[in-house]
Protein backbone atom coordinates (compact mmCIF):
# COMPACT_ATOMS: atom_id res chain seq x y z
CA UNK A 1 0.00 0.00 0.00
CA UNK A 2 3.00 2.20 0.77
CA UNK A 3 4.20 1.34 -2.31
CA UNK A 4 1.09 2.23 -4.16
CA UNK A 5 0.54 5.86 -2.70
CA UNK A 6 4.38 6.50 -3.22
CA UNK A 7 3.63 5.67 -7.14
CA UNK A 8 0.43 7.48 -7.35
CA UNK A 9 0.43 10.46 -5.09
CA UNK A 10 -0.68 13.90 -6.83
CA UNK A 11 2.77 15.54 -7.72
CA UNK A 12 1.95 19.39 -7.31
CA UNK A 13 3.07 21.57 -10.11
CA UNK A 14 6.34 23.56 -10.26
CA UNK A 15 5.73 27.11 -9.49
CA UNK A 16 7.18 28.31 -12.78
CA UNK A 17 4.02 26.25 -14.13
CA UNK A 18 1.63 28.59 -12.25
CA UNK A 19 3.68 31.40 -13.24
CA UNK A 20 3.73 30.54 -16.62
CA UNK A 21 -0.29 29.80 -16.69
CA UNK A 22 -1.24 33.49 -15.08
CA UNK A 23 0.80 35.36 -17.59
CA UNK A 24 -0.49 33.24 -20.68
CA UNK A 25 -4.02 34.22 -18.59
CA UNK A 26 -3.36 37.85 -18.73
CA UNK A 27 -1.94 38.17 -21.88
CA UNK A 28 -4.96 36.43 -23.61
CA UNK A 29 -7.18 38.83 -21.45
CA UNK A 30 -5.54 41.59 -22.82
CA UNK A 31 -4.93 40.79 -26.41
CA UNK A 32 -7.86 39.26 -27.32
CA UNK A 33 -11.01 40.42 -25.80
CA UNK A 34 -10.60 44.09 -26.28
CA UNK A 35 -10.57 43.25 -29.89
CA UNK A 36 -13.03 40.48 -30.25
CA UNK A 37 -15.66 42.36 -27.83
CA UNK A 38 -17.12 45.30 -29.41
CA UNK A 39 -17.39 43.76 -33.32
CA UNK A 40 -19.45 41.46 -32.19
CA UNK A 41 -21.45 43.65 -30.19
CA UNK A 42 -22.53 45.64 -33.28
CA UNK A 43 -23.31 42.94 -35.30
CA UNK A 44 -25.89 41.69 -33.12
CA UNK A 45 -27.53 44.86 -32.82
CA UNK A 46 -27.58 45.15 -37.00
CA UNK A 47 -29.00 41.56 -36.89
CA UNK A 48 -31.99 42.63 -34.89
CA UNK A 49 -32.51 46.04 -37.11
CA UNK A 50 -32.26 44.33 -40.68
CA UNK A 51 -35.10 42.14 -40.23
CA UNK A 52 -37.98 41.21 -38.40
CA UNK A 53 -36.83 38.65 -35.54
CA UNK A 54 -38.97 35.77 -37.03
CA UNK A 55 -37.24 35.53 -39.98
CA UNK A 56 -33.97 36.76 -39.02
CA UNK A 57 -33.28 33.27 -37.46
CA UNK A 58 -29.27 32.08 -38.53
CA UNK A 59 -28.70 35.40 -40.39
CA UNK A 60 -25.68 37.65 -39.20
CA UNK A 61 -25.44 40.77 -40.24
CA UNK A 62 -22.51 42.35 -42.56
CA UNK A 63 -20.49 44.58 -40.82
CA UNK A 64 -20.31 48.57 -40.93
CA UNK A 65 -23.77 48.74 -43.24
CA UNK A 66 -25.90 52.05 -42.54
CA UNK A 67 -29.22 51.64 -41.23
CA UNK A 68 -31.99 50.44 -43.59
CA UNK A 69 -34.37 53.89 -44.23
CA UNK A 70 -38.09 54.35 -43.69
CA UNK A 71 -40.40 51.84 -45.68
CA UNK A 72 -37.38 50.31 -46.73
CA UNK A 73 -37.68 46.69 -47.96
CA UNK A 74 -35.91 43.93 -48.00
CA UNK A 75 -35.52 40.58 -49.89
CA UNK A 76 -33.73 37.46 -49.88
CA UNK A 77 -31.61 35.87 -52.31
CA UNK A 78 -30.90 32.08 -51.97
CA UNK A 79 -27.29 31.77 -53.82
CA UNK A 80 -24.45 29.82 -53.95
CA UNK A 81 -21.44 31.76 -52.13
CA UNK A 82 -17.67 30.79 -51.49
CA UNK A 83 -16.18 31.08 -48.59
CA UNK A 84 -13.95 33.90 -50.18
CA UNK A 85 -17.62 35.88 -50.13
CA UNK A 86 -18.93 34.86 -47.54
CA UNK A 87 -15.47 36.22 -45.83
CA UNK A 88 -16.05 39.52 -47.54
CA UNK A 89 -19.40 39.54 -46.02
CA UNK A 90 -17.99 39.41 -42.45
CA UNK A 91 -18.33 35.57 -42.11
CA UNK A 92 -14.98 33.88 -41.20
CA UNK A 93 -15.21 30.32 -43.09
CA UNK A 94 -12.27 27.46 -42.84
CA UNK A 95 -9.53 29.61 -45.56
CA UNK A 96 -8.51 26.01 -46.97
CA UNK A 97 -12.47 25.70 -48.28
CA UNK A 98 -12.95 25.84 -51.96
CA UNK A 99 -16.38 24.58 -52.50
CA UNK A 100 -19.32 26.84 -52.72
CA UNK A 101 -21.76 26.85 -50.19
CA UNK A 102 -25.79 27.26 -50.37
CA UNK A 103 -26.59 30.63 -48.88
CA UNK A 104 -29.27 33.15 -48.29
CA UNK A 105 -28.50 37.18 -48.47
CA UNK A 106 -30.34 39.02 -46.84
CA UNK A 107 -30.32 42.38 -49.73
CA UNK A 108 -31.76 46.24 -49.20
CA UNK A 109 -33.56 47.87 -51.60
CA UNK A 110 -30.71 49.09 -53.46
CA UNK A 111 -29.69 45.68 -53.61
CA UNK A 112 -26.51 46.06 -51.25
CA UNK A 113 -26.52 42.96 -48.72
CA UNK A 114 -27.45 43.38 -45.50
CA UNK A 115 -27.26 39.86 -44.07
CA UNK A 116 -26.19 36.29 -44.64
CA UNK A 117 -26.72 33.20 -43.66
CA UNK A 118 -25.29 29.94 -44.68
CA UNK A 119 -27.53 27.28 -45.50
CA UNK A 120 -27.74 23.50 -44.95
CA UNK A 121 -29.06 21.73 -47.11
CA UNK A 122 -29.18 18.49 -44.72
CA UNK A 123 -32.01 20.14 -43.15
CA UNK A 124 -34.85 20.04 -45.31
CA UNK A 125 -34.08 16.40 -46.04
CA UNK A 126 -34.12 15.70 -42.39
CA UNK A 127 -30.48 14.41 -42.33
CA UNK A 128 -28.02 16.38 -40.76
CA UNK B 1 -23.78 15.90 -42.01
CA UNK B 2 -22.61 17.76 -45.08
CA UNK B 3 -19.22 17.14 -46.06
CA UNK B 4 -18.67 20.51 -47.12
CA UNK B 5 -19.91 22.09 -43.48
CA UNK B 6 -18.08 19.73 -42.03
CA UNK B 7 -15.26 21.75 -42.97
CA UNK B 8 -16.70 25.02 -42.07
CA UNK B 9 -15.17 25.70 -39.15
CA UNK B 10 -17.05 28.84 -37.66
CA UNK B 11 -18.68 31.45 -38.09
CA UNK B 12 -17.85 34.26 -35.94
CA UNK B 13 -18.91 37.85 -35.55
CA UNK B 14 -15.58 39.38 -36.11
CA UNK B 15 -13.78 41.22 -38.66
CA UNK B 16 -13.88 40.15 -42.11
CA UNK B 17 -10.84 40.25 -44.72
CA UNK B 18 -11.30 43.01 -47.28
CA UNK B 19 -11.81 41.32 -50.85
CA UNK B 20 -12.05 43.46 -54.18
CA UNK B 21 -14.81 41.22 -54.91
CA UNK B 22 -18.00 41.22 -53.45
CA UNK B 23 -20.98 38.12 -53.44
CA UNK B 24 -21.86 38.28 -57.20
CA UNK B 25 -22.09 42.30 -56.54
CA UNK B 26 -24.51 44.83 -55.77
CA UNK B 27 -28.06 43.89 -56.74
CA UNK B 28 -27.37 39.87 -55.81
CA UNK B 29 -27.20 37.05 -58.22
CA UNK B 30 -29.92 35.04 -59.20
CA UNK B 31 -32.02 32.21 -57.57
CA UNK B 32 -35.19 32.02 -55.30
CA UNK B 33 -36.38 35.66 -54.04
CA UNK B 34 -38.80 36.35 -51.04
CA UNK B 35 -39.57 40.03 -50.32
CA UNK B 36 -40.85 41.24 -46.84
CA UNK B 37 -40.88 44.42 -45.05
CA UNK B 38 -37.09 45.44 -43.90
CA UNK B 39 -37.63 45.73 -40.24
CA UNK B 40 -35.95 49.10 -39.85
CA UNK B 41 -38.74 50.59 -41.62
CA UNK B 42 -41.48 47.88 -42.57
CA UNK B 43 -43.81 50.15 -41.24
CA UNK B 44 -47.22 49.69 -41.97
CA UNK B 45 -48.16 52.69 -44.27
CA UNK B 46 -52.46 52.88 -44.82
CA UNK B 47 -54.30 55.50 -46.68
CA UNK B 48 -51.51 56.51 -49.57
CA UNK B 49 -51.57 54.30 -52.31
CA UNK B 50 -49.94 54.37 -55.26
CA UNK B 51 -48.06 52.30 -58.18
CA UNK B 52 -44.13 52.55 -59.27
CA UNK B 53 -41.09 51.04 -60.73
CA UNK B 54 -38.36 50.22 -58.88
CA UNK B 55 -35.08 50.27 -60.88
CA UNK B 56 -31.49 49.29 -59.26
CA UNK B 57 -28.58 49.89 -61.27
CA UNK B 58 -25.39 48.43 -59.89
CA UNK B 59 -21.58 48.95 -60.56
CA UNK B 60 -19.06 47.05 -59.29
CA UNK B 61 -15.18 47.14 -60.22
CA UNK B 62 -13.24 44.11 -60.11
CA UNK B 63 -9.66 43.68 -58.92
CA UNK B 64 -8.26 43.45 -62.58
CA UNK B 65 -9.94 47.05 -63.41
CA UNK B 66 -13.33 45.12 -65.02
CA UNK B 67 -16.18 46.83 -64.36
CA UNK B 68 -20.03 44.54 -64.05
CA UNK B 69 -22.89 47.18 -64.77
CA UNK B 70 -26.53 46.04 -63.99
CA UNK B 71 -29.91 47.04 -63.75
CA UNK B 72 -32.98 45.31 -62.19
CA UNK B 73 -36.68 46.34 -62.24
CA UNK B 74 -39.41 45.59 -60.19
CA UNK B 75 -43.41 47.01 -60.30
CA UNK B 76 -44.54 47.53 -57.15
CA UNK B 77 -48.19 48.26 -55.96
CA UNK B 78 -49.91 49.43 -52.60
CA UNK B 79 -53.34 50.23 -52.16
CA UNK B 80 -54.76 52.10 -49.60
CA UNK B 81 -54.96 49.22 -46.88
CA UNK B 82 -51.40 49.12 -46.80
CA UNK B 83 -51.38 46.01 -49.02
CA UNK B 84 -48.03 45.26 -50.96
CA UNK B 85 -47.73 43.50 -54.08
CA UNK B 86 -44.35 43.14 -55.88
CA UNK B 87 -43.83 41.88 -59.68
CA UNK B 88 -39.87 40.92 -60.85
CA UNK B 89 -39.19 39.16 -64.12
CA UNK B 90 -36.40 36.49 -63.22
CA UNK B 91 -34.32 36.07 -66.08
CA UNK B 92 -31.94 32.35 -65.86
CA UNK B 93 -28.60 32.20 -66.62
CA UNK B 94 -28.20 31.55 -70.62
CA UNK B 95 -27.21 28.03 -69.80
CA UNK B 96 -30.05 27.00 -67.87
CA UNK B 97 -31.87 26.77 -70.89
CA UNK B 98 -34.90 27.98 -68.86
CA UNK B 99 -37.27 31.15 -70.04
CA UNK B 100 -38.14 34.01 -68.30
CA UNK B 101 -40.39 34.27 -65.35
CA UNK B 102 -42.04 36.33 -62.83
CA UNK B 103 -42.24 35.82 -59.44
CA UNK B 104 -45.13 38.74 -58.11
CA UNK B 105 -45.27 38.56 -53.61
CA UNK B 106 -48.44 39.55 -52.38
CA UNK B 107 -48.06 41.19 -48.25
CA UNK B 108 -51.15 40.94 -47.28
CA UNK B 109 -51.70 42.94 -44.22
CA UNK B 110 -54.70 42.66 -43.57
CA UNK B 111 -55.38 38.88 -43.54
CA UNK B 112 -52.15 38.49 -42.25
CA UNK B 113 -50.54 36.23 -45.22
CA UNK B 114 -47.64 36.85 -47.24
CA UNK B 115 -48.17 34.99 -51.11
CA UNK B 116 -45.41 34.68 -53.53
CA UNK B 117 -46.68 33.61 -56.99
CA UNK B 118 -44.53 31.80 -59.12
CA UNK B 119 -45.67 32.20 -62.98
CA UNK B 120 -43.38 29.15 -64.16
CA UNK B 121 -45.03 26.81 -61.44
CA UNK B 122 -48.38 28.16 -60.94
CA UNK B 123 -47.56 27.47 -57.51
CA UNK B 124 -48.59 30.03 -54.71
CA UNK B 125 -46.66 30.06 -51.47
CA UNK B 126 -48.47 30.95 -48.46
CA UNK B 127 -47.18 32.06 -45.18
CA UNK B 128 -47.52 34.33 -42.03
CA UNK B 129 -46.88 37.97 -42.31
CA UNK B 130 -46.30 39.72 -38.91
CA UNK B 131 -48.53 43.18 -39.48
CA UNK B 132 -45.22 46.14 -38.32
CA UNK B 133 -45.97 49.13 -36.91
CA UNK B 134 -47.51 52.13 -37.74
CA UNK B 135 -44.82 54.81 -38.53
CA UNK B 136 -44.53 57.53 -36.38
CA UNK B 137 -46.29 60.93 -37.84
CA UNK B 138 -43.17 62.55 -38.49
CA UNK B 139 -42.06 59.70 -41.08
CA UNK B 140 -39.20 58.60 -39.05
CA UNK B 141 -37.89 55.07 -38.55
CA UNK B 142 -39.51 53.24 -35.64
CA UNK B 143 -37.41 53.08 -32.73
CA UNK B 144 -36.43 50.85 -30.75
CA UNK B 145 -34.68 47.07 -30.59
CA UNK B 146 -35.24 47.49 -34.97
CA UNK B 147 -35.19 51.26 -34.86
CA UNK B 148 -33.91 51.59 -38.51
CA UNK B 149 -30.51 51.40 -37.28
CA UNK B 150 -30.49 54.51 -34.69
CA UNK B 151 -28.75 52.70 -32.04
CA UNK B 152 -25.77 50.73 -34.36
CA UNK B 153 -24.98 53.96 -35.52
CA UNK B 154 -24.72 55.11 -32.12
CA UNK B 155 -22.42 52.36 -31.33
CA UNK B 156 -19.95 52.90 -34.24
CA UNK B 157 -17.67 55.74 -34.15
CA UNK B 158 -16.69 57.98 -37.48
CA UNK B 159 -20.44 57.91 -38.70
CA UNK B 160 -21.43 60.81 -39.57
CA UNK B 161 -25.36 61.14 -40.09
CA UNK B 162 -26.69 64.56 -41.92
CA UNK B 163 -30.59 65.48 -42.65
CA UNK B 164 -31.00 67.30 -45.97
CA UNK B 165 -33.50 69.95 -46.76
CA UNK B 166 -36.51 68.44 -48.56
CA UNK B 167 -36.65 68.72 -52.46
CA UNK B 168 -38.52 67.21 -55.33
CA UNK B 169 -37.29 63.27 -55.85
CA UNK B 170 -38.82 61.54 -58.74
CA UNK B 171 -41.60 63.21 -58.92
CA UNK B 172 -42.79 63.56 -55.18
CA UNK B 173 -41.08 65.64 -52.08
CA UNK B 174 -39.02 63.49 -50.43
CA UNK B 175 -36.67 64.33 -47.25
CA UNK B 176 -32.60 62.92 -47.32
CA UNK B 177 -30.43 61.60 -44.89
CA UNK B 178 -26.44 61.25 -45.32
CA UNK B 179 -25.55 58.46 -44.00
CA UNK B 180 -21.37 58.67 -44.20
CA UNK B 181 -18.99 56.21 -42.43
CA UNK B 182 -15.17 55.55 -41.92
CA UNK B 183 -14.37 51.83 -41.21
CA UNK B 184 -10.86 52.11 -39.66
CA UNK B 185 -8.55 50.52 -40.50
CA UNK B 186 -7.46 47.11 -39.45
CA UNK B 187 -11.39 46.92 -38.26
CA UNK B 188 -12.47 43.97 -40.73
CA UNK B 189 -8.59 43.14 -41.69
CA UNK B 190 -8.80 46.12 -44.12
CA UNK B 191 -5.07 47.89 -44.47
CA UNK B 192 -6.68 51.46 -45.23
CA UNK B 193 -9.98 52.64 -44.10
CA UNK B 194 -12.74 52.71 -46.10
CA UNK B 195 -15.05 54.92 -46.98
CA UNK B 196 -19.09 54.21 -47.09
CA UNK B 197 -21.56 56.21 -47.88
CA UNK B 198 -25.40 55.72 -48.57
CA UNK B 199 -28.07 58.87 -49.11
CA UNK B 200 -31.80 57.64 -48.78
CA UNK B 201 -34.73 60.03 -50.27
CA UNK B 202 -38.26 59.09 -48.71
CA UNK B 203 -41.39 60.54 -50.03
CA UNK B 204 -43.13 62.45 -47.11
CA UNK B 205 -46.72 61.09 -48.64
CA UNK B 206 -45.91 57.87 -49.53
CA UNK B 207 -43.38 56.75 -46.35
CA UNK B 208 -40.79 55.04 -48.84
CA UNK B 209 -37.63 55.35 -50.48
CA UNK B 210 -37.92 57.03 -53.90
CA UNK B 211 -34.00 57.60 -54.20
CA UNK B 212 -31.19 55.66 -52.39
CA UNK B 213 -27.51 56.09 -53.77
CA UNK B 214 -25.43 53.64 -51.93
CA UNK B 215 -21.30 53.43 -52.39
CA UNK B 216 -19.14 50.83 -50.47
CA UNK B 217 -15.86 49.86 -51.99
CA UNK B 218 -16.78 46.03 -50.77
CA UNK B 219 -19.43 45.69 -52.53
CA UNK B 220 -20.09 48.92 -55.20
CA UNK B 221 -21.98 50.89 -56.14
CA UNK B 222 -25.76 51.31 -56.50
CA UNK B 223 -28.45 53.26 -57.18
CA UNK B 224 -32.33 52.44 -56.72
CA UNK B 225 -34.90 54.64 -58.42
CA UNK B 226 -38.53 54.83 -57.42
CA UNK B 227 -39.97 55.55 -60.82
CA UNK B 228 -43.31 56.31 -62.54
CA UNK B 229 -44.97 57.01 -59.50
CA UNK B 230 -48.60 57.18 -59.52
CA UNK B 231 -50.62 58.00 -56.40
CA UNK B 232 -53.64 56.04 -57.12
CA UNK B 233 -55.51 53.10 -56.27
CA UNK B 234 -54.46 49.89 -57.79
CA UNK B 235 -56.39 47.11 -58.42
CA UNK B 236 -58.21 44.83 -55.50
CA UNK B 237 -57.66 41.93 -57.75
CA UNK B 238 -53.68 42.25 -57.58
CA UNK B 239 -53.77 41.47 -53.84
CA UNK B 240 -55.01 38.28 -53.90
CA UNK B 241 -54.00 34.78 -55.54
CA UNK B 242 -55.30 34.70 -59.01
CA UNK B 243 -57.21 31.50 -60.36
CA UNK B 244 -54.91 28.68 -61.75
CA UNK B 245 -52.68 29.06 -58.47
CA UNK B 246 -52.33 25.83 -56.52
CA UNK B 247 -51.90 27.35 -53.06
CA UNK B 248 -48.65 25.41 -51.07
CA UNK B 249 -47.74 26.63 -47.46
CA UNK B 250 -44.52 28.21 -46.43
CA UNK B 251 -42.12 27.68 -49.46
CA UNK B 252 -38.56 30.20 -50.67
CA UNK B 253 -37.89 33.30 -48.93
CA UNK B 254 -39.70 35.02 -46.20
CA UNK B 255 -41.79 32.14 -44.21
CA UNK B 256 -40.36 29.49 -45.73
CA UNK B 257 -37.86 26.42 -44.40
CA UNK B 258 -35.31 27.98 -42.17
CA UNK B 259 -31.60 26.63 -43.14
CA UNK B 260 -29.37 26.23 -40.15
CA UNK B 261 -27.03 28.74 -39.29
CA UNK B 262 -23.20 27.26 -38.56
CA UNK B 263 -21.68 28.78 -35.82
CA UNK B 264 -22.34 29.91 -32.65
CA UNK B 265 -24.60 32.81 -32.31
CA UNK B 266 -23.16 36.34 -31.07
CA UNK B 267 -23.23 37.58 -27.65
CA UNK B 268 -26.88 39.54 -26.47
CA UNK B 269 -25.64 43.27 -26.20
CA UNK B 270 -25.86 45.09 -23.36
CA UNK B 271 -28.87 47.02 -22.02
CA UNK B 272 -28.94 49.96 -22.33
Amino acid sequence: MARFEARYRARSAPKWFWAFAAVTAMTITVVAIPHKTPTALVVQVEVDQVTDPEDSEGFIAVPYVPPLATGEMVHVVHTQLNPAELASLGVNVDPSLTAQMPADLLLGEDGMPRAVRVADTTSDSGGS
Amino acid sequence: MNKAYAALLFVLLSASPLLAQGPGGPGGPGGRMGRGPGGGGGALVTGAPYSAVEVVQSQETLADGNVITRKHQTNVYRDSSGRVRTEETITPDASTGKSPYTIVTILDYVAGKRYELNSSTMTAFESTLHTPRTPPADGAAPQGRRGGGAQSAQLRPNVVRTQLSAQNVNGVLAAGTQHSETIPAGAIGNTRPIQTSRTTWVSNDLKVPVQIKSSDPRFGTTQMDLTNIVQAEPSASMFVVPAGYTVKTGGPGFGGPRPQMRGPRPPAPPQQ
